[in-house]
């Protein structure tokens, strides 16, 4: 259970994005390094987990190119869904998803046989195909596909967890990408999430007096949260090095084992 | 000229245990120490799950720490010590042999502690690990494992004297489960903090050494102690060998294989086959159940012979209802509702509490009054104590449960927001911090009676060579009262000077 693992996957290396030409993962650096620590000492992975769970996948068709003759690509459409009319068909332009839900590669390949048959490509019409990862983890926002091997590939200490009392943070920083909002959450989460059960990292604060000029790191705190005036709470590097490491955690990458369709940045 | 007592006379329960008894308090004496602070760190990071405001100021106190730090003082402080130390009550019991070298317990004993002492300060601190159930720094576990040496060879070496040949099958699981803890200890240390492997291998690790942690140590204990108490109390013998050979070694080929969760982003095969294997563990569960089940408590047990016995019958349960709950969760269409949620640890502390902690408990008092006079306050706290830790721990994992059971149904809905998901195991997370409240109180109630017999067993005057004859027959014993030592058992006979 442990040795031939090691051996399937002593050889994994990042994978290069050929339209980009950037390696997928990087090397966590700098501050965000120092931040993994911080997560590490206070066991955050007790309450959140790194792992999205992909249940299945479906396709997505989209119009990429009109082409040449809007009516007969209308037509083509009406074969590949027989609820549309042909105006509605006439609807749909570049770009647009066309309304078939997420289908099952049967069903994609049905569709891609109907358009050939209806000669689209020589209307200079093209119909793309995205792939979808399916799942409550991904439709809840939380990633773009499973976790698979290679996300892990330059984690110094794995910390997958267990337990889910917080959501998922394996994307985090991809989608909640605000370092204010993250400094908030860590100094009172009720603050930031209606009803979170998640404990304030005050001791990750200092309460302070002013200087001369306010420190560009204060926290902008309202209400009952504010400090006495003249006061002013601010992060301590171990704060700031957790919400670096926080929004170093991302996953926008496809890989060859993990399949999903992701708009180039 | 007197005839010989023969070791069988000689060696009855009490001069067992009284031959090891530097040995047994010394390590009952840290296991107790260490099941108070686990109660009180474990009650506290209850607490936090639905009052997290609570000493969250204080980044020793922080839930994530505590946790860890709990589950630390518990897993090392308490239940190995315990264990280690009803290992080498059923090696020199069921082999028929004094305790030998129990002086190097005591000593690895103080060892070990200042390595849990490390371990659980450590991670307070923030030296965590990061690797769930295995948090203890590299500087502990290096402590531990030196420790765990000292501890397992008069184990090992009580069981080499013994006079008896042919195994009672608890001593398979004693010699079994303590070869099995040094590999685990020894492979995660090695591949996790020596020389540790990288990326998402570090998973694997870390699930199997979680997992075999309960299905090759404490279990495998558990149910050597209740393969001996039950037919011992009973007065009912294994009604068949064949039975608990095919649990020992289904055991032995299954555990091995679990711990790792389907999904695990590794092969996808590791977490299948681990899964697979997972499902099995209801062969050895099954194999008890068919070994041990129908005995009667008989109406002669004396008040811990009754508190034992509850005990067993309540880790004998946990043990069943364990490999069936255990099987269920192995099915992808269940295990897909409850991974991430709270029925992992409820299936987890059902294991380690359920099975292992009230069978380690039930051979405490099978032991440590052997050691002291006649005490009845003592029986009436073990009582207590006993019914205290029944009852938590049903509250405990009933809770987790019903906490799991609705966090994942919650989870898998998407449209479902997350802080419903957390707000719909709430009521269950006070019910568990009940459950806590009781065992932390037990587990003070056990430091108490630890202590109390510590003491009592101190103040008792050991005539000389007293325990050597305790069960020789009256003429006999008259013959050895002026003796100055004690017998080996490496003879037949009792090697008393003056009794020959």
């Amino acid at each position: 259970m442990i040795v031939i693992p090691q051996v399937q996957l002593r050889d994994l290396q990042p994978a290069k994005n050929e339209t980009t030409g950037r390696f997928y993962p990087v090397q966590r650096l700098g501050l965000a390094r120092q931040g993994a620590e911080v997560y590490r000492a206070n066991a955050c992975y007790a309450c959140h987990s790194q792992q999205i769970r992909q249940t299945g996948y479906g396709f997505e068709a989209v119009i990429e190119k009109g082409g040449n003759d809007p009516d007969a690509l209308a037509a083509a459409l009406v074969r590949v869904n027989r609820e549309w009319s042909v105006d509605d068909a006439a609807l749909f332009g570049e770009g647009d998803a066309l309304e078939l839900g997420p289908i099952d590669l049967r069903r994609k390949q049905s569709i891609e046989q109907t358009l050939d048959k209806a000669k689209i490509g020589d209307l200079e019409a093209k119909i793309r195909f995205d792939f979808i990862p399916e799942g409550p983890d991904i439709q809840r926002g939380w990633g773009l596909r499973a976790s698979v091997a290679r996300d892990y590939l330059y984690e110094d200490t794995l910390m997958l967890g267990s337990q889910r009392l917080g959501p998922d943070l394996s994307n985090v920083g991809a989608r909640l990408p605000n370092r204010d909002w993250h400094l908030l959450h860590l100094y009172h989460p009720r603050a930031t999430v209606e009803g979170s059960t998640m404990p304030a990292y005050e001791f990750l604060f200092e309460k302070r007096r002013q200087g001369e000029t306010p420190s560009p790191n204060a926290l902008k705190l309202e209400g009952d949260l504010a400090p006495e005036p003249g006061w002013e709470v601010v992060p301590t590097a171990d704060a700031l090095a957790l919400v670096a490491y926080l929004q170093s955690l991302k996953v926008t990458e496809a890989l060859y084992e993990a399949p999903a369709t992701v708009a180039v940045e | 000229m007197t005839s010989q007592p023969s070791i069988d006379d000689l060696l009855t329960p009490e001069t067992t245990v009284a031959s090891g008894r530097w040995a047994f308090l010394a390590l009952f004496g840290g296991a107790a120490f260490w099941l108070a602070i686990a109660g009180v760190l474990g009650l506290i990071a209850s607490i936090q799950m639905h009052a997290p405001t609570l000493l969250a100021d204080c980044a020793w106190f922080s839930h994530g720490r505590l946790k860890a730090a709990a589950a630390g003082a518990f897993n090392f402080g308490f239940a190995t010590q315990a264990a280690v130390a009803v290992t080498l009550w059923l090696a020199a019991l069921l082999g028929r042999s004094t305790v030998k070298l129990g002086f190097i317990s005591v000593i690895a004993g103080k060892l070990w502690n200042i390595g849990v002492l490390l371990g659980v300060a450590g991670v307070m601190y923030g030296d965590g690990s990061g690797f769930e159930h295995f948090e203890f720094p590299r500087y502990a576990v290096g402590v531990l494992l030196f420790a765990f040496i000292g501890l397992a060879l008069p184990v090992f070496v009580t069981f080499h004297n013994r006079s008896v040949r042919e195994l009672y099958p608890s001593l398979w699981f004693v010699v079994g489960g303590l070869f099995w803890f040094a590999w685990l200890l020894s492979t995660a240390g090695l591949l996790l903090h020596a020389a540790p492997v990288r990326g998402v291998l570090q998973a694997a690790v870390q699930g199997w050494f979680a997992n075999g942690f309960v299905t090759l140590w404490l279990l495998p204990i558990a149910l050597a102690v209740l393969l001996y108490l039950r037919p011992a109390l009973s007065g009912a013998v294994v009604p068949s060998r064949a039975t608990v050979l095919l649990g020992f070694w289904s055991l032995a080929f299954i555990a091995p294989w679990g711990g790792i969760p389907a999904g695990t982003p590794l092969p996808s095969w590791v977490g299948a086959v681990s899964t697979s294997m997972s499902s099995l563990l209801l062969i050895p569960s099954l194999a008890m159940f068919f070994s041990l089940g129908g005995m009667k408590r008989p109406a002669s047990l004396d008040s811990f012979g009754v508190i034992s016995w509850k005990l067993a019958d309540f880790s004998f349960l946990a043990l069943v209802l364990f490999g069936v709950l255990n099987t269920l969760n192995s099915f992808a269409q269940v295990y897909q509702i409850t991974q991430f949620t709270l029925v992992t640890p409820a299936l987890k502390t059902l294991a380690i509490y359920g099975v292992a902690t009230t069978a380690l408990l039930a051979a405490v008092f099978q032991i440590l009054p052997k050691l002291t006079a006649p005490c009845a306050m003592c029986s009436r706290v073990a009582w207590l104590l006993s019914l205290l830790t029944r009852v938590g721990i049903t509250v405990v994992v009933l809770a987790l449960l019903l906490a799991g059971r609705a966090q994942g149904f919650a989870l898998v809905n998407p449209e479902t927001p997350f802080a419903e998901v957390t707000a719909a195991s709430s009521w269950w997370f006070k019910m568990s911090s009940a459950g806590d409240l009781l065992l932390m109180v037990g587990g003070l109630l056990f430091l108490a009676y630890v202590t109390v017999n510590i003491f009592l067993s101190l103040k008792r005057e050991y005539t000389v060579c007293e325990w050597c004859h305790a069960g020789a027959k009256p003429a006999e014993v008259a013959s050895l009262t002026t003796v100055p030592s004690c017998f080996s058992v490496r003879s037949s006979h009792c090697c008393c000077p003056g009794s020959v």
